[in-house]
């Protein structure tokens, strides 16, 4: 299939998802009834917040996916290798459990972005050489230190604090403030989108090893920085907005990888869309299934993800 | 023969452990781990009797400079057994392990639920036989039952229409009082009508319910938290109106302790003042 062909197809199916995502929630809404007073409807103007935020943070937690799984040459790759969740994690707790969160609603998500983003620079300080396996295997370490520590900051929290950190590791985007948080993310996902698009060929090159690559003119060790730092940003960004989402970014562009091949300059914006309606759905199945407590996106992504990763897991095996 | 001796021991100690749990006068100190339990031993005039207390018990101030012994689910048990009180008291959040232990050193523990009115009366006669003032207990009893028949008859003669309320515990995660809680009990005293009434205890809800909910008032028990900073919050009509309700202190309220009836009252009094200067403020409008 043309790749025109498959954006548009993606492209309309992310447009029906958007749909879904304001038509649907815990209330019933008649049409007739979006627009009250010559104003959008509170209820219908939460839905296109939080659908749209679903989209931009589902289409970047797939980008940024897509290019761990590449530059790594590991299926099994995902957004947060570098430390990202658990540095976000601890930023966010501590901002939570410290007390910060009392200086306004952007508190939180401003610490949990300066967890991910120190989270992710110890792990470049930290790794000399700076090879695909090292930065991962960096990763590992400094995000399993600061889960000890996010750990460690759960056992002296109170229960309220407790449940904030929780609720905030299972994901949501329902408090997403449009202008600070939903617009600078749509921003630095389309330009790295842009960026990407034309560093595509690299990417490529790449997946086949940093030797391969050198050989072919590519800069492989600098490129595998500049890739994974960005890759690592789009995801801290996420998680700054919307808690740790798990699932969306290792997922969506396995499937996708799958269904239409390995060049990522026409995989990468199918790849952003398909994430963008996991998320979207993911988000309207959360709101409808429990309207009144609603469930984490978070958790109603791990429960689809999980078994279509099984799935996939046991066909790759049954393949080879 | 001494280790059979050892061994007859620490079976009595056992046996006199186990017959602990008997209902019977705690005649020495006592640690209280729950802030409304702190405040009903003082109220009932025992405060002599305690001799340490949670790290959330901070009324009266008095009680302040009392040890501390741990939290109400997590007691310090080397600190209490060091202080040799007799009597432990705190509700069932407690570890069953940190009680079985107490127990065994020959603490008497007694756990049970405080969430609501009917557990407050309870404790009372319960704090009456355990620290031997069963008249004080008598005139609290009597006392509590007063003040919440008159809330409940005022209701009655009431013609007002109870006020759809939101009990905001936490904002983010929006963590609200369920139909079964403290605060549903409290505000229906108050004339209020929680708009939760499906979900019990303290559940996590979304902010669509409560747009399509539309409470008119809106109890704001976050402490510390700005309920103006959250943009998520602009589309809700109790707070374009200002009808956000922040209790003189929240403790009053969410404590079932001898103090709670007096935080009711002044509830209603400020519901009463927000409506009728809203009001009368529309009233004098041109």
């Amino acid at each position: 299939m043309r790749t025109a062909r498959v954006i548009l197809i993606y492209l309309a199916a992310a447009l029906a998802a958007a749909v879904c995502g304001v038509l649907f929630g815990a209330a019933r809404i008649p049409l007739s009834e979006f627009i009250q007073d010559g104003a959008l409807n509170p209820i219908v103007e939460l839905r296109i917040v939080r659908t749209a935020s679903a989209a931009v943070v589902g289409a970047s937690l797939a980008v940024s996916g897509l290019v761990f799984q590449a530059v790594l040459r590991n299926s099994l790759a995902e957004p947060f290798l570098l430390g990202v969740s658990g540095g976000a994690g601890l930023g966010a707790a501590g901002a939570i459990i410290l007390g910060f969160s009392a200086w306004g609603f952007m508190s939180v998500p401003l610490f949990a972005l300066l967890g991910a983003v120190t989270a992710n620079l110890l792990v470049f300080a930290a790794v000399r050489r700076r090879t695909a396996e090292e930065l991962l295997l960096g990763g590992v370490m400094i995000g399993t230190l600061a889960s000890s520590a996010l750990m460690v900051l759960i056992t002296f929290s109170h229960s309220h604090d407790m449940a904030g950190v929780i609720w905030w590791m299972l994901g949501s985007v329902q408090n997403v403030d449009p202008a600070r948080q939903l617009a600078p993310a749509a921003i630095l996902l389309a330009a790295a989108t842009v960026f990407l698009l034309i560093r595509a060929g690299d990417i490529d090159l790449l997946t086949f090893g940093p030797e391969y690559a050198w050989n072919h003119g590519v800069n492989a060790r600098v490129m595998t920085v500049v890739l994974l730092a960005l890759a690592s940003l789009l995801a801290a960004v996420t998680v700054s907005m919307a808690g740790i989402i798990g699932f969306c970014g290792l997922v969506v562009p396995h499937i996708v990888r799958r269904l239409h091949g390995g060049s990522h300059r026409k995989i990468l914006i199918p790849a952003a869309l398909a994430g963008a309606v996991f998320l979207m759905l993911a988000d309207i199945l959360g709101r409808v299934v429990s309207p009144v407590r609603e469930l984490p996106v978070g958790m109603v992504t791990a429960a689809v993800g999980c078994p279509v990763f099984l799935w996939l897991l046991n066909r790759s095996r049954a393949g080879s | 023969m001494r280790r059979l001796f050892n061994l007859l021991l620490l079976f009595a100690v056992l046996c006199l452990a186990a017959c602990s749990d008997e209902r019977k006068t705690a005649p020495g100190g006592v640690v209280s781990l729950s802030p409304a339990l702190t405040e009903l031993i003082c109220h009932l005039g025992r405060e002599d009797r305690l001799v340490a207390r949670s790290t959330a018990c901070d009324w009266p101030e008095s009680v302040k400079s009392l040890p501390a012994a741990g939290d109400f689910a997590e007691p310090e048990l080397e600190r209490i057994l060091a202080m040799k009180p007799a009597l432990v008291v705190s509700n069932e959040f407690v570890n069953p392990k940190d009680a079985d232990a107490l127990r065994q050193a020959g603490i008497a523990v007694e756990l049970h639920p405080c969430d609501n009115f009917a557990d407050y009366r309870e404790w009372v006669a319960l704090m009456g036989k355990l620290l031997d003032c069963p008249s004080e207990a008598e005139s609290e009893l009597a006392r509590s039952a007063d003040r919440i028949a008159e809330f409940e008859a005022e209701l009655k003669t009431s013609e007002k229409k109870p006020l759809r309320a939101l009990y905001v515990i936490w904002d983010s995660p929006l963590l609200t009082a369920g139909a079964d809680s403290l605060p549903d009990a409290v505000g229906r005293l108050a004339g209020l009508e929680n708009i939760v009434k499906t979900e019990k205890g303290y559940p996590s809800i979304s902010l669509e319910f409560v747009l399509k909910e539309d409470p008119d008032v809106i109890v704001w028990f976050a402490h510390g938290k700005d309920w103006k900073s959250n943009p998520s919050w602009s589309g809700i009509r109790a707070i374009h109106e200002g009808h956000v309700l922040i209790p003189r202190d929240d403790s009053a309220l969410l404590r079932p302790g001898p103090r709670i009836f007096d935080g009711i009252a002044d509830l209603k009094s400020d519901l009463e003042t927000m409506f009728t200067d809203k009001e009368s403020a529309g009233a004098s409008a041109p």
